[in-house]
């Protein structure tokens, strides 16, 4: 399986912030995208997960133009947006029943992906009790919930300790390393090294770079 | 949307108690300001009566049935209280400021009358204190010696004519007596006595407790403020891109809000019944529907429209203040302009207290149900649109 997105463009009013956006990933693979704050990052990830629409392009999965079949795109595309997306006074238990049968939850947390997020830790801790970490983890459980093969991740561990990077970061190894294809904006270095391949929008235009560790060199390509 | 509404209202029972008891506290705080704006109302009904001491009528018949006649059947009833006293105790009263002044009518007035001569009555009042209030009360003073004096004239001249005619006995002497009565009093029939503004049989009171029920509402509203203000619109968007449609999740949103102030209202309502501080019936609750759907409706808009939640309660406060004061929510409406008056009655704040206030006479208008509704349509509408242009707002 691989992922082709095609020509996405994104206009704000005459505005262009995205610009012919081209990319193909493989299976396995993880592509991180970078630069500087409000370039079209989180804007792109948006539309490929359906929330806006582009002005123009396509995002194709196996032939199937994911924007524009919402069924398909919901079964294969998991998303995990910037903010909270849990309902504060419910516990952790409370918001994955929004996305998991009662069933398949209890299955999940003994020997799943819910199991290797750590989520039985806090099962029945309020998210507006829980910790920045707990909060991402569980929305990367949420987002898991059909185990979709393609996972889009906009700055996942921004603003989390390092021990929640660290154990966030091995999810998405394995993921990876499972067969997903990963999609995620970051500026951590830590996330950097997760990614097979790196590209940077500048100008709304998709560029490739060639990350080696050296952080100052990507500081000044952005 | 059947889990989506199920957490929702999970979350609702989660947040209730904390809302109810808010809620009551509000609840609380505005059934003493109307308890006391409806005591002062009457006590200022009855302070508006001015207090007259009539001196010298004790004892003497015909005095003391021009004086019942005065205090019963005349107009002056409603505007005058005549109070029947001995001398000093006038002086005293109206030291005290018990009485606003005091008229004596001399010894022989009535054996003078009825030669056809006027004898003239003392009339005493704080002439030393300067102000409008005392013009006044001097001016209704004088006027009331006036009409005492002609009217026990006219009694004794009645009397007079009567014996005089030979009719000194039986019902001709009344009936000419109340016939006379009927002439001197008739003047009521020169002005009209029009009630505070409302068209049905409403009193003050009921008046007064739908416009407490519109800012009660409005309070509870703002009491959900926390957890209606949306400051991150992350679940909708994943719900969203989950073929979770934005229109489906603001039904759902709606849809519990309604049912939590439905809630709130309810038990406060009957908490109101069960205290015996008012009386109220399904019927009434039943009224409650469409009002919490418009100015419940109102605020799920105003809470669309804002990303934070100071700025959201701010919002809803002033737009609420500013809507029941024009509504005459806190005033009787008649009291403002025609223009205000006719901006009132399309308001959705008007329209839900007038529908408020004819429920308590057990009268439903089906076209205020209607306006109701459909302000409440047109207000989650806007809410959906604007929702739908935040869920999709991701720049960066």
């Amino acid at each position: 399986m691989q992922i082709e997105i095609k020509n996405i463009s994104k206009n704000f009013k005459k505005k262009a912030v995205l610009r012919d956006i081209t990319l193909t990933v493989e299976q396995g693979k993880c592509i991180g995208i970078l630069g500087a704050n409000g370039c079209g990052k989180s804007t792109l990830l948006s539309i490929l997960a359906g929330v806006q629409p582009g002005n123009s392009g396509s995002f194709l999965c196996d032939g199937v133009d994911l924007l524009k079949d919402a069924r398909k795109r919901a079964q294969l595309v998991g998303y995990v947006p910037q903010g909270t997306p849990l309902i504060e006074e419910l516990t952790a238990w409370d918001n994955l029943l929004l996305w998991y049968d009662r069933a398949a939850l209890k299955k999940e947390l003994e020997s799943g992906v819910l199991q290797l997020l750590g989520i039985g830790d806090f099962l029945k801790v309020p998210v507006s009790k829980m910790s920045g970490g707990m909060k991402k983890r569980l929305s990367i459980g949420c987002a898991m919930a059909k185990k979709p093969p393609i996972l889009l991740l906009d700055e996942p561990t921004a603003a989390l300790d390092l021990a929640c990077k660290q154990h966030i970061s091995e999810y998405l190894q394995h993921y990876k390393n499972s067969g997903g294809i990963l999609l995620l904006t970051t500026h951590d270095v830590m996330e950097l090294s997760l990614c097979d391949a790196w590209y940077i929008i500048r100008d709304g235009v998709l560029t490739p770079f060639q990350y080696d560790g050296d952080v100052g060199k990507l500081v000044e390509s952005l | 949307m059947g889990k989506y509404l199920y957490l929702q209202l999970k979350r609702l029972l989660r947040i209730l108690l904390p809302v109810m008891l808010v809620a009551a506290i509000l609840f609380g705080c505005l059934a003493l300001a109307y308890q006391a704006v409806v005591s002062m109302t009457d006590d200022t009904q009855e302070q508006a009566k001015i207090k007259m001491g009539v001196v010298g009528t004790a004892g003497d018949t015909f005095l003391e049935m021009g004086m019942l006649a005065l205090k019963t059947m005349d107009s002056s009833r409603f505007a005058i209280d005549f109070v029947q006293m001995e001398e000093p105790e006038a002086e005293e009263a109206m030291r005290k400021g018990d009485i606003a002044a005091f008229a004596v009518i001399p010894e022989g007035f009535i054996d003078a009358a009825m030669y056809g001569e006027i004898m003239p009555v003392k009339y005493v009042s704080t002439a030393g204190a300067v102000g409008l209030t005392t013009l006044l009360k001097d001016e209704i003073t004088k006027m009331v010696e006036d009409i005492v004096i002609q009217t026990q004239k006219g009694i004794f001249g009645t009397g007079d004519a009567m014996r005089n005619e030979g009719l000194s006995s039986g019902s001709a002497e009344n009936d000419l007596t109340f016939k006379y009565f009927d002439f001197i009093f008739s003047r009521s029939k020169m002005y009209a006595v029009s009630e505070l503004g409302n068209g049905s049989a409403m009193g003050l009171e009921e008046y007064l407790l739908s416009g407490f029920c519109v800012v009660l509402l409005m309070l509870v509203c703002l009491v959900f403020a926390p957890t209606m203000v949306r400051r991150d619109m992350s679940l909708a968007r994943v719900l969203s891109a989950n073929r979770r449609p934005v229109i489906a999740q603001a039904l759902c949103d709606f849809a519990v809000y309604m049912i939590g102030l439905l809630g709130v209202i309810a038990v406060l309502m009957i908490f109101a019944v069960w205290t015996g501080w008012v009386d109220l019936t399904v019927g009434v609750f039943i009224q409650w529907i469409p009002v919490v759907i418009a100015i419940g409706g109102m605020s799920f808009l105003l809470y669309e429209l804002t990303t934070n939640l100071i700025s959201g309660v701010l919002l809803q406060f002033f737009i609420s203040l500013a809507l029941c004061f024009v509504s005459g929510c806190f005033y009787p409406v008649t009291f403002f302009p025609d223009s205000v008056q006719t901006l009132a009655a399309y308001l959705p704040t008007g329209i839900a207290r007038t529908q408020l206030a004819e429920s308590f006479s057990g009268v439903i208008h089906i076209s205020g149900v209607l306006a109701l509704l459909g302000y409440g349509g047109i207000f989650l509408g806007a809410a959906v649109l604007i929702r739908k242009g935040k869920v999709a707002l991701v720049r960066g």
